[in-house]
């Protein structure tokens, strides 16, 4: 067991008695200044990153593969700032599902792309056929395996096998645009989700708010206990660093960064201040996380380095509690618990 | 100990009389004024009653022939209330005795005599059956060994005979709250107790291919067929079958499902029910924000429905549907084959955050 150096909650909680009106203004904060300029950055990058594939696909070459790499960047950088809310329209459809795969359990998505490719190209190219495929090969964990792993193996090998691969490199690619536009869509256009929140009803407010500030209490397990915690393992000797989530693209490190930075600013949003010891603890984190190697489970089993990593679990562990004390009387909810702590 | 004086047994919200109108839903709910309480809702989504406790609840049974429900505080409490169903009011407070503490829920075998619950010898770490007496005032008549450590649900087995109780595996002592003590050498099985006897009717393990699996919750069918949902305490990059079913005679298998729906489960099972036909298979992930359902006599899977922090599941009026209760999402009906979740009632039902299990009475 980790110590765990909590600090203590010397808190002075404030409390509000939150109407309608300030429910729609906190909603609208959040959409406006988190929610929907995380999903705009979402679906340019993916819009981008199909354009790549198309034209790398049309001329294959080696400075393309570059293009490629720096699209799949932007995308797993935009995801990762937002991957953190499921409230709203990503719910639908298995979309969280589809953009992202991690844990990645029994190699589904290895064995996701290889069943799509033994698919004709024509049927890859499909999107409604290839959007019935597997979820674990449709997201940014299966476009990481395509661009490592296969490509590795088959460089440049402009030949029949290679036109299958760009097949399913503009399928995925394809399909993380389509989802990514809707999702933005779903918020922001007629009829969307914020537009419905405008006018929604004192318990259709309350319950938006109460499933936001449960995703955001929720990614603070999420991030502590599996991509940093199972990853270093309970005890020096006992990493996993094969399965940290990018690992073959080296993102490891940074993907924790931009989670904990989505994390700060949806808290900072929420709560209307930079002044609260939940964002103090936040920032402690990120500038532990921004000064680990780009891997950080290299320092797991390392004796002389691995307290750098308890460290910054008891940095995210201080945030977690301050945030389960402060948030919910800021935001006047009661925070659903069976999924945080269930039986 | 906790307070049990004036917090328990106000009725916030009046309702009296209304058993007889049909079946209610009975769970642990906490109100938007973050007080522990226990509900009811009628299937058309009407409340009640909601009834202060006196701290967290867990799960709830019905005393057969009776307007008795019995709720349970979660583990490791030390408390259960006695609710009359047709006025919402307490009726009665059980305390669990010196040395023991419940694990959150409690069975009636054939009639509506003796309570059975779930408890934890907290010296040995051995699983007990608390008997409690509910034609005299629920006073504790002893107890019988559970068969294992950790016990949680239990339930009779028509038919088959017996009182089938799921031995989770972990020991756990109220001086540490929740946290699992024997990470390292948890057993894990169904236990057949002869409530008559106190024998051990037949005992099933999972196995060493499932180590870390610990068995909660579960249901049983009609013919004796016991269904069963486990949680999983191991690798969290492993991925075991999560649910599975016991044979009157004690063989157990597991129900398969494709990858990506049991990933979608995230290794935990909430809660187990079968539909009012007794011919679908339902469970409960909140972690995975999910429910998914299998045909009881094919084993067949049939799919699955996204819901944020479910967790309460019970039969809905109609055979194969369910009632869903959420966390955060309110309360919801489902209806097999159809892909769609409705919501269900009266704004109350979406403001307040309903715990883990639902009682249909």
């Amino acid at each position: 067991m980790i110590a765990r150096l909590v600090l203590p909650l010397l808190l002075a909680v404030v409390a509000i008695d939150a109407s309608a009106a300030d429910r729609r203004e906190i909603l609208d904060r959040i959409a406006g200044d988190f929610i929907v300029p995380r999903y705009q950055a979402l679906a340019d990058a993916t819009g981008e990153q199909k354009k790549v594939w198309d034209s790398f696909c049309a001329k294959p070459s080696a400075a393309g593969v570059d293009d490629l790499q720096a699209a799949f960047h932007k995308v797993a950088d935009a995801w990762s700032s937002i991957e953190i809310v499921r409230y709203g329209p990503i719910s639908k459809d298995f979309r969280h599902e589809r953009l992202a795969h991690w844990p990645e359990r029994r190699n589904a998505v290895s064995r996701a792309l290889e069943s799509v490719l033994r698919w004709n190209e024509e049927a890859i190219l499909t999107p409604k056929r290839f959007a019935g495929s597997s979820v674990a090969g449709q997201g940014v964990t299966a476009m990481e395996r395509l661009l490592t792993d296969v490509y590795k193996r088959e460089a440049l090998a402009v030949g029949g096998e290679w036109s299958k691969y760009c097949a399913l490199g503009r399928a995925i690619a394809g399909s993380q645009a389509d989802v990514s536009a809707a999702v933005l869509n779903e918020w922001i256009g007629k009829n969307g989700l914020r537009e419905s929140l405008a006018t929604a009803d004192e318990n259709t407010l309350r319950e938006a708010v109460t499933r936001i500030a449960t995703d955001l209490l929720a990614a603070y397990e999420f991030v502590d206990d599996l991509k940093l915690g199972a990853i270093m393992g309970p005890e020096l000797g006992k990493s996993r660093a094969a399965m940290a989530e990018g690992r073959r693209s080296g993102r490891p490190t940074r993907i924790i960064v931009l989670n904990l930075e989505a994390m700060r600013a949806l808290t900072r949003i929420s709560l209307d201040t930079e002044d609260d010891q939940v964002i103090d603890a936040l920032d402690n984190a990120i500038r532990m996380a921004r000064d680990l190697p780009p891997q950080f489970a290299t320092l797991a089993d390392d004796p002389k380095r691995r307290w750098r990593l308890v460290l910054l679990r008891d940095m995210i562990w201080s945030a977690r509690n301050l945030s389960q004390t402060t948030i919910p009387p800021a935001l006047d909810i009661t925070l659903g618990f069976n999924s945080l702590d269930g039986d | 100990m906790i307070g049990l004086g004036s917090a328990v047994g106000a009725t916030l919200t009046a309702g009296a009389g209304h058993a007889a109108d049909g079946p209610l839903y009975v769970t642990a709910v906490k109100g938007d004024d973050g007080a522990h309480a226990v509900a009811a809702f009628t299937a058309d989504g009407v409340v009640r009653f909601k009834t202060r406790l006196p701290g967290r609840g867990h799960d709830a049974v019905r005393r057969p022939g009776t307007n008795e429900v019995i709720v349970f505080a979660r583990r490791p409490g030390d408390w259960a209330t006695v609710v009359d169903l047709a006025t919402g009011q307490v009726r009665q407070v059980i305390l669990a005795p010196k040395g023991r503490h419940f694990y959150g829920h409690g069975a009636f075998v054939t009639d509506g005599q003796l309570l059975h619950a779930t408890e934890n010898n907290m010296a040995t770490g051995q699983g007990v059956i608390g008997l409690y007496d509910a034609t005299d005032h629920y006073r504790r008549k002893g107890e019988l060994p559970s068969f294992g450590i950790g016990p949680h649900e239990l339930a009779p087995r028509p038919r088959a005979g017996g009182l089938v109780i799921a031995n989770g595996g972990i020991r756990t002592h109220p001086d540490s709250g929740r946290e699992m003590l024997n990470a390292d050498a948890m057993e894990p099985g169904l236990a057949v107790l002869d409530p008559e006897t106190g024998d051990c009717r037949l005992k099933a393990d999972l196995g060493p291919d499932n180590r870390g699996l610990s068995i909660r919750h579960l249901t049983v069918a009609r013919d004796g067929t016991t269904f069963f949902g486990c949680q999983f305490h191991g690798d969290p990059f492993d991925m075991p079958l999560l649910v599975g079913a016991m044979t009157p005679d004690g063989r157990i298998h597991f129900l398969d499902m494709p990858d990506e729906a049991l990933a979608a489960l995230n290794n935990y099972v909430g809660s187990v029910a079968l539909d009012r036909s007794g011919e679908v298979v339902a469970v409960t992930s909140p972690r995975g924000g999910t429910a998914a359902f299998w045909d009881r006599a094919s084993g067949r899977y049939l799919g699955r429905r996204p819901m944020p922090d479910v967790c309460g599941l019970a039969a809905a009026a109609a055979p194969e549907a369910f009632v869903l209760t959420s966390g955060n999402a309110g309360i919801a009906t489902t209806q097999i084959p159809f892909e769609s979740i409705e919501r269900l009632g009266a704004p109350d039902l979406s403001r307040w955050v309903w715990d883990n299990h639902v009682l249909l009475t």
